[in-house]
């Protein structure tokens, strides 16, 4: 004698399909969540930029990003932000003035946008890890001027 | 119709994870600010004694020079060399940090002779010079000396003790 499922069973099959739909939407909403809160890191490196390596453990904080290399003596190429890759050749007697004043421009634009207090007049300075002393001072001198007091150099683990 | 909507949703959940976990670089920071600044006075209400003006020079070589110590002597291991201590590298010119930060942890704790920490202006700090030409790389290692304290046996440096936690950089040689 052929069985056959009961209605019974059916419905049951019925809610399970409608549980697993429900728990999808919660699932996509909480990934969605998740990639929005972890999904990228604090700090993003450029290509060509090699920041140093360190053992610290204190946490870079999600603030504008200044990365800057050596492209020769003297010379340096910088971005600020997600912004594109500018070259500057020391002055000699006023250090870096082109970097200065795009990062007071910049500092206009985060005053704007920061709310902590912790954080106003914060720079992350993501150096590359060849970069000569002379010009790391150079360019945390430059930031200052423009307003960034806070610097923080970023460095990878 | 069901089952493969199951199979694809349990790899959408395990995949997105371990994408997320991948791509997510941590990044470290050091804190440190031009001698211009103004120094530590940040969070000291009435300093009432004279600024320790401690300073680090690093070396070329490897070694390191102290000036302005005041818990430090030559019995610590150092040479005294013109107007400070020199730290003398290991073999093979490589910088002794480990040694350095032994160095600087006892400076920090013993020059208070016993008084309160907030009398004196710059008791967290130390100024960072080196010359013009060394690498950035460098720098940065000896910061990991300076900012923490050892960490306890066995335990992370996470959980490691701050030592100087304001930090100047200035382009300079040895000297006072």
């Amino acid at each position: 004698m052929p069985l056959y499922p009961s209605k019974r069973k059916e419905k049951q099959e019925e809610e399970m399909e409608l549980n697993i739909t429900s728990l999808m939407d919660t699932f996509t909403i909480i990934l969605v969540f998740l990639i929005q809160q972890y999904g990228t890191s604090a700090v993003n490196v450029a290509d060509g930029y090699r920041p140093p390596i360190a053992e610290t453990r204190l946490a870079a904080d999600r603030i504008v990003a200044l990365q800057v290399r050596e492209a020769g003596p003297d010379i340096v190429l910088y971005r600020i932000g997600n912004r594109p890759e500018k070259a500057e050749r020391r002055n000699p007697q006023l250090g870096y003035q082109q970097l200065r004043s795009d990062l007071e421009t910049e500092k206009q634009l985060v005053d704007a946008s920061i709310a902590e207090e912790e954080l106003k007049g914060a720079i992350n300075i993501i150096g590359d890890r060849a970069l000569s002393f002379r010009t790391l001072t150079d360019v945390m001198r430059s930031t200052a001027m423009a307003g960034f007091f806070k610097l923080k150099l970023v460095a990878t683990p | 119709m069901a089952a493969p909507m199951h199979i694809f949703m349990n790899l959408i959940c395990i995949l997105i994870p371990a994408l997320i976990y991948q791509q997510v670089q941590d990044y470290y920071r050091h804190d440190v600010e031009l001698p211009a600044g103004g120094g530590s006075a940040a969070g000291v209400s009435a300093p009432t004694q004279q600024p320790f003006n401690l300073k680090l020079t690093i070396g070329i070589d490897g070694s390191f020079m102290i000036v302005n110590a005041k818990a430090l002597s030559p019995a610590d291991g150092l040479v005294s060399q013109g107007p400070g201590l020199l730290l003398a590298p290991l073999a093979g010119g490589t910088p002794d940090y480990v040694h350095l930060r032994v160095l600087l942890s006892k400076e920090k704790k013993l020059r208070l002779g016993g008084q309160p920490a907030a009398t004196f202006p710059d008791a967290d700090q130390i100024t960072v010079s080196a010359p013009q030409d060394m690498e950035y790389q460098r720098i940065i290692s000896a910061l990991d000396y300076l900012r923490f304290e050892a960490p306890p046996p066995g335990s992370d440096l996470a959980d490691a003790k701050e030592m100087f936690t304001v930090i100047s950089l200035s382009p300079g040689s040895i000297g006072g």
